[in-house]
């Protein structure tokens, strides 16, 4: 008999989010009305605060197709991080599921799980693969990675960074009962 | 006492008893219009003057010293000392006219029609200096609050001793400018950008003219380059937009192009504490994608003619 064991996962990126510093008047400004005269001049001081922002977008469902005895099952999935200025970022991966542990995320069946892996890049070229651990910060040593900085805030369409989910067969998905797991990825992409 | 003596002691009493009667002021030389010129704020209270002569005839006693007289300023029309306009029935301008007594270097505020006190020196003939001097004052208060325009006031001066009198005819003119002034202003903080959409302020404020009907420009500037809508953190420039409502709805306001606003003009100089006109200030929200992290302000210059 035919099985197929299928693993979804979902992403749930942050919109564009800002590290907000305390909003404080310009200092030093004038306003000042005008005199009356044959003519008049008044000035307004107008002032804006810009902070950090950045955004992940471009994030579609992830879905692991197992065919039994075929190996295992890998699927990328590139995305976009923007910041203010093409900023640096970090980046921060959760799974749903409390019983997701350091690098060992879990999918939930009806009866049953199947575990899987997460590896990050910040890039699309599927090279510097790093490990991801459910709730850990990976800021490149506190470098950070480079975000796009361009308008519109989804590369333009393009990625600069990438997911690649990993489910090993042996001991894993062949020991799984057919069934569809899922689990939930929070993306939460930070300035540095 | 002989009779000779006796008719001299009557012929000189006759001569006293009668001087009284046609002593008095002589002549008024010298006196001008009062031309007070143009008026703008930056004047303050408005004055005028003109000197001239006022000669009579010799006060009593062997001094041959010139008598005093008393001075009068009349309105020739009206009852009150004010300039009214040419040009716009109803509008006129309160004065306060002063006459000064060069000699004594005393001077007293007139009361229109009524003859000061005779003590005012005059002189014998005018061949020297003047000895008098008529001051016309217009306070700001007062000008600002009148239609621009000229106005004037025909007076008459008199100087009087005893029985006789001399008068002289001026009038004092005043010209006001048109005026205009914009006020109320206050600092536009369009707060922190958080990502989504256009960020948006606005301020109302007061534009005044002292036309009734005025039609004014606006021409709006920024600390760009050339003035242009922009500010600055430093480092980077973020562009703005400007809107502009005189009360009949907002319209885009470019840098350094003056716009035409015919409506919502007060004749109070600061609106009675109210408004007439806004702004509104846009940054968009691609610019402010685009612009780095920072505090970015500028200064909005925002200049009004008459038209």
């Amino acid at each position: 008999m035919y099985q197929s064991k299928l693993i979804k996962t979902g992403m749930a990126g942050a919109a564009i989010a800002a590290s907000m510093l305390l909003w404080a008047p310009i200092a030093g400004a004038a306003t000042v009305d005008g005199t009356v005269g044959p003519t008049s001049t008044g000035t307004v001081d107008v002032s804006i605060y810009v902070g950090d922002l950045v955004q992940v977008s471009n994030l579609d469902p992830i879905q692991l197709n197992y065919v039994p005895s075929a190996g295992d099952v890998t699927v990328t999935e590139p995305f976009c991080v923007w910041a203010t200025a093409g900023t640096e970022y970090g980046i921060t991966i959760s799974s749903a599921n409390p019983v997701s542990t350091g690098t060992a995320f879990v999918a939930v069946g009806a009866t049953d799980t199947v575990g899987y892996s997460v590896d990050f890049a910040a890039n699309t070229a599927g090279t510097d693969w790093l490990a991801v651990s459910s709730g850990v910060t990976l800021d490149n040593g506190l470098v950070g990675f480079v975000a796009d900085g361009g308008v519109p805030t989804n590369c333009s369409g393009g990625d600069n960074a990438a997911l690649r989910v990993t489910a090993v067969e042996v001991g894993n998905l062949n020991l799984a009962p057919a069934d569809t797991y899922s689990d939930e990825l929070t993306l939460l992409v930070e300035p540095i | 006492m002989d009779i000779a003596t006796t008719r001299r002691l009557i012929a000189g009493w006759m001569l006293c008893a009668a001087a009284p009667f046609v002593w008095g002021v002589n002549d008024i030389v010298g006196l001008s219009d009062i031309d007070l010129g143009a008026w703008s704020p930056a004047t303050g209270t408005l004055s005028g003057s003109d000197e001239f002569c006022v000669s009579t005839d010799p006060g009593l006693g062997a001094s041959g010293k010139a008598g005093n007289y008393g001075a009068q300023v009349t309105p020739l029309a009206g009852s009150l000392f004010e300039l009214t306009s040419t040009s716009l029935p109803g509008a006129r301008i309160p004065a306060s006219i002063a006459f000064e007594d060069l000699i004594a270097g005393v001077s007293e505020v007139l009361v229109p029609g009524v003859l000061t006190q005779r003590n005012k020196n005059g002189v014998l003939e005018c061949l020297g200096p003047n000895n008098a001097r008529l001051s016309v004052s217009l306070a700001a208060a007062d000008l600002v609050a009148v239609p621009p325009g000229e106005y004037l006031a025909p007076l008459q001066f008199a100087g009087q001793r005893a029985n006789r009198r001399q008068i002289a005819d001026f009038v004092a003119r005043v010209r006001v400018l048109e005026l205009i002034r914009i006020s109320g202003l206050d600092p536009i903080n369009l707060g922190a950008f958080e990502g989504l959409g256009d960020l948006r302020g606005g301020d109302d404020f007061c534009i005044f003219s002292n036309a009734a009907s005025a039609t004014y420009t606006v021409t709006a500037y920024g600390q760009g380059a050339a003035g242009a809508l922009t500010l600055s953190s430093g480092a980077d420039e973020l562009p703005y937009a400007l809107e502009y409502d005189d009360g009949s709805g907002f319209v885009p306001v470019p840098a350094n192009s003056p716009v035409q606003r015919v409506n919502a003009v007060s004749g109070a100089v600061d609106c009675s504490g109210g408004s007439n006109a806004r702004i509104r200030v846009t940054a968009s929200h691609a610019d402010l994608l685009s612009a780095p992290t920072g505090t970015y302000s500028g200064e909005l210059t925002l200049l009004v003619a008459p038209l």
